[in-house]
C-alpha cells in the first residue's frame, strides 16, 4: 500500500489530465443521470478531482480547505438524498427503468455535448480575460462552468438544481482562485458551497417530506 | 472589542437562542424585537474608536475587525442605512407576531441581519457579492417550509444570484489589474460590464426577473416580503455604494442608461402581466417588479434627487410589503392563494383584506398612499427630458391598480347563497392582527399624505451618492 508521501509524489499526475477527464465525466453524469446514488457518487468524485486541480493554482494546505469543504458539502447532500429517497422519479411512477434511454436522456447526451463545445472553445489561449494559471485548470473550469449552466437550465428540482449550482460554482472557483488567492476569498467560496448545500438539502426534504416521494422512494 | 463584530455576532447568538424556542412565537418575537432593538441603539449611540466605561469597566469599540486579511469597517455614514434595515427587521418581526409566520422565519430573519451588514462593512466591497450569495443560501430556509412547500422561488433566487454573484468578483478582479496599470483602459471598461451585467442580474432586471414572481408566488407571504423588500433593499445600497466609490462609474453615462433601460424592462414586464394575475402573491410580485424598475429609473437619472427618490422607493417600500404580507398571511394561510378561493371572503377576513389592498396599492403607487409621493416625484423629474419613460411608468402603474381592482371585486363578491348565510358573517381576525392591519393602513395613509416624515431619513442614507451627484 502507497505511503503518504508516495501519494504526494504522485499528486501532480493526477491532478492533470486524469482530472480533467474525470471533473468532465461527472459532471457529464450529474447533467445526464437520474439515480441519485449515480449523483452523489459523481459529486464526490467531483469535489476530489476539482480539489486536486486546485493544486495548479493554490497552495497545497489552501487547495486542502477546498477539498475538505467538498467533502463536507458531499456529505450533506449525501443525507439529503437518503432523506428524499435515493430511487429517481421516473421510477418511482413506474415509467422506463434507470438503463432504458429515453428521449430525455438521448436529449440531455447531446446537450451535454454541446455545451462541452461551447467550454472547449472558450478555454482557447486569448478567448476569455484570465491569466491561465494552467490549461488543465482553464478546461475544467469551463467545463464545469458550462455543464453546471445546463444543468441549471434543465432541471427544477431542488436536489439537481442545487447540484447545478455547485457544478457552476466549482468552474467559477476554479478560475477565480487564480486571480485572487486570498485566503478570506478561498474560505468564502468554500462557506458559500457548504451554505448552497445546506439549502438544497433542505429544499429537497420539504419538497419530498410534503409529496409524499420520500416514503415510496425508500420502499 | 470591534463593534462590526458586536454588531454581527448580537444577532447570530439571538438567531441560535430563538430557533430552539420555536415552540413559543411570543418568546421568539420578544427576543427578535429586544435584539434590534438593542442593535439600533447599538448602531445610533456607540461611541467609535472611543475609550467608554460599561458596567465599571474602560471599552474600547474600534470601528473594524479584520478576518483573514480583509476587513469589516463600520464608518459613521452608514449609521442611517444600518439605522433603516434593523428598523425594517423591526417591523417585520412584529408582523411576524400579528401573522403567526413560519416558525424558522425569526430565526433566519435574524441570522440573515449579520449577513446584510457584512454586505455594508466589508473591504473590499466587492467582496460584498459573496455575502449575497450566501444570503440567498440562507435565505431559502424561510421561504419553504411544511405548509408552502413550492421552492421554486427560493431556487430560482438562488440560482440567479449565484449567476449574478460572480460578475462582481470578476470586476473587482479587473479594477485590481486596472489599479496596476492605470493607463490601460480596457480593464476599466471590462469591470464596467461586469459590474452592470452582475447588478442587473441581481437586482432582478427584466429577463432575470422570474424568480421575483415566483418567490412571491410560493413562499409565505411575510418572508417574501422581506425578501424582496429588505434583502433587495440592500443589493440596491450596494450598487449605490458602488457609485458613490467609484468616479468613472459615476461620469459613465451608459451605466446610467442601462439601470434607466434596466428599470424600464421591469415596469413593462410588470405592466404586461400584474393586471392578469390570479393570485395574491403573484399579483404582488409584478407590483414589486414596476416597483423596482420605478426606482432603477430614479437611481439611472443619475442626479441627486433621483437618488433621494430612489432611496425613498426602498423605504416606503417596506412599509407597504409589512402591511401586505401581514394581511396576505391571514389570507394565504386560511384560504389559499388563488382568487377562486378568496371569492366574496373579504367579510370574514374584513382587516386582512384591508390590509392587502392599502398595502397592495402602495406598492402600485396609488395616490394618497405612501408609494405615490415618490413616484409623483419621479414623474415629474422625467416629464421634462424622458417623456416616454414618464408614460411607460403610469401605464405600469395602471396595470397594477387594475390587478388590485380586480382583486378588491373578487374578494368582495356577494356568494350565491347570500340569502343564507347573510352578507356579514363577522370577522374570523384575531384581535392583534385587526390592530396591526388597522395601524399599518393608516401609517400608509399617513405617509401618503405627509411624505416629508420620511424623506430626510431616506435621503440621509445616501447622502454620500448625492452629495457626489451633485
Amino acid at each position: 500500500m502507497p505511503g503518504a508521501a508516495e501519494i504526494i509524489a504522485r499528486l501532480p499526475f493526477w491532478a492533470g489530465a486524469p482530472a480533467v477527464g474525470a471533473v468532465f465525466i461527472t459532471a457529464a453524469l450529474l447533467v445526464i443521470a437520474e439515480d441519485r446514488r449515480v449523483l452523489v457518487f459523481a459529486l464526490a468524485a467531483q469535489y476530489l478531482f476539482v480539489g486536486l486541480l486546485y493544486t495548479h493554482v493554490l497552495a497545497p494546505q489552501i487547495a486542502g480547505i477546498k477539498i475538505t469543504a467538498g467533502l463536507v458539502v458531499w456529505l450533506i447532500v449525501f443525507f439529503s438524498a437518503q432523506q428524499a429517497g435515493w430511487r429517481p422519479a421516473a421510477e418511482r411512477l413506474g415509467r422506463a427503468g434507470v438503463w432504458v434511454i429515453g428521449a430525455r436522456a438521448r436529449f440531455r447526451v447531446f446537450s451535454v455535448i454541446l455545451a462541452a463545445l461551447i467550454g472547449w472553445k472558450l478555454a482557447a489561449p486569448g478567448t476569455l480575460p484570465f491569466p491561465v494559471a494552467s490549461e488543465y485548470v482553464a478546461f475544467a473550469a469551463l467545463q464545469l462552468a458550462c455543464q453546471g449552466l445546463l444543468l441549471l437550465g434543465l432541471t427544477d428540482r431542488p436536489l439537481k438544481t442545487g447540484l447545478g449550482i455547485l457544478t457552476f460554482l466549482s468552474g467559477f472557483g476554479l478560475l477565480y482562485s487564480g486571480v485572487e488567492p486570498a485566503l478570506m476569498v478561498v474560505g468564502m467560496l468554500a462557506v458559500v458551497d457548504v451554505a448552497i448545500a445546506f439549502a438544497i438539502s433542505y429544499l429537497a426534504v420539504v419538497q419530498a417530506g410534503t409529496s409524499g416521494i420520500a416514503e415510496v422512494a425508500k420502499r | 472589542m470591534s463593534l462590526p463584530l458586536l454588531i454581527m455576532g448580537l444577532p447570530l447568538a439571538m438567531a441560535g437562542l430563538t430557533y430552539n424556542l420555536r415552540r413559543w412565537l411570543w418568546a421568539q418575537v420578544v427576543l427578535a424585537v429586544g435584539t434590534v432593538l438593542a442593535l439600533i441603539v447599538l448602531v445610533q449611540l456607540a461611541p467609535v474608536d472611543q475609550m467608554v466605561v460599561f458596567a465599571g469597566r474602560d471599552v474600547l469599540l474600534r470601528a473594524s475587525w479584520e478576518l483573514l486579511g480583509r476587513s469589516f469597517t463600520f464608518a459613521a455614514s452608514d449609521r442611517a442605512l444600518l439605522t433603516f434595515v434593523f428598523s425594517a427587521a423591526l417591523l417585520f418581526f412584529l408582523a411576524a407576531g400579528a401573522a403567526r409566520a413560519p416558525a424558522l422565519f425569526l430565526p433566519v430573519g435574524l441570522g440573515l441581519l449579520p449577513l446584510l451588514q457584512a454586505t455594508v462593512f466589508v473591504q473590499p466591497f466587492v467582496y460584498a457579492a459573496l455575502f449575497l450569495e450566501l444570503i440567498a443560501a440562507v435565505a431559502a430556509f424561510m421561504l419553504a417550509d411544511r405548509e408552502y412547500a413550492r421552492t421554486g422561488g427560493a431556487l430560482r433566487y438562488l440560482v440567479f444570484v449565484s449567476l449574478g454573484v460572480p460578475f462582481i468578483l470578476l470586476a473587482g478582479w479587473q479594477l485590481e489589474v486596472h489599479q496596476v496599470s492605470p493607463d490601460d483602459a480596457l480593464p476599466l471598461l471590462r469591470a464596467t460590464w461586469m459590474l452592470g451585467v452582475g447588478f442587473l442580474i441581481v437586482l432582478a432586471v427584466a429577463p432575470f426577473h422570474s424568480w421575483v414572481v415566483m418567490v412571491a408566488r410560493d413562499a409565505p407571504p411575510l418572508a417574501a416580503a422581506f425578501v424582496l423588500a429588505v434583502v433587495q433593499a440592500v443589493v440596491a445600497f450596494f450598487l449605490m455604494d458602488t457609485l458613490a466609490q467609484f468616479d468613472w462609474l459615476r461620469t459613465n453615462a451608459q451605466f446610467f442608461l442601462a439601470l434607466r433601460l434596466g428599470g424600464m424592462a421591469m415596469a413593462a414586464v410588470g405592466a404586461a402581466f400584474a393586471f392578469s394575475q390570479r393570485s395574491l402573491g403573484g399579483l404582488m410580485g409584478y407590483s414589486a417588479l414596476i416597483d423596482w424598475g420605478a426606482t432603477l429609473v430614479a437611481l439611472g437619472l443619475g442626479t441627486p434627487d433621483g437618488a433621494a427618490v430612489a432611496a425613498m422607493a426602498i423605504t416606503v417600500r417596506v412599509l407597504a410589503l409589512v402591511v401586505w404580507g401581514v394581511g396576505a398571511g391571514v389570507l394565504m394561510g386560511a384560504l389559499g392563494d388563488d382568487y377562486e378561493n378568496l371569492r366574496g371572503r373579504a367579510r370574514e377576513y374584513p382587516f386582512a383584506t384591508a390590509a392587502v389592498l392599502a398595502g397592495g396599492l402602495s406598492l402600485a403607487a396609488l395616490p394618497l398612499m405612501a408609494g405615490f409621493p415618490g413616484r409623483w416625484t419621479l414623474l415629474n423629474m422625467l416629464s421634462s427630458a424622458h417623456v416616454g419613460f414618464a408614460i411607460g411608468l403610469l401605464v405600469a402603474a395602471a396595470s397594477a391598480w387594475l390587478g388590485y381592482a380586480r382583486v378588491l371585486h373578487i374578494l368582495f363578491e356577494r356568494p350565491e347563497s347570500e340569502d343564507e348565510q347573510g352578507y356579514y358573517a363577522g370577522p374570523a381576525e384575531e384581535p392583534v392582527i385587526i390592530g396591526f392591519a388597522v395601524l399599518g393602513v393608516l401609517l400608509l395613509l399617513w405617509v401618503g399624505l405627509a411624505p416629508q416624515l420620511l424623506s430626510p431619513l431616506a435621503r440621509r442614507m445616501v447622502e454620500s451618492l448625492v452629495q457626489l451627484l451633485a
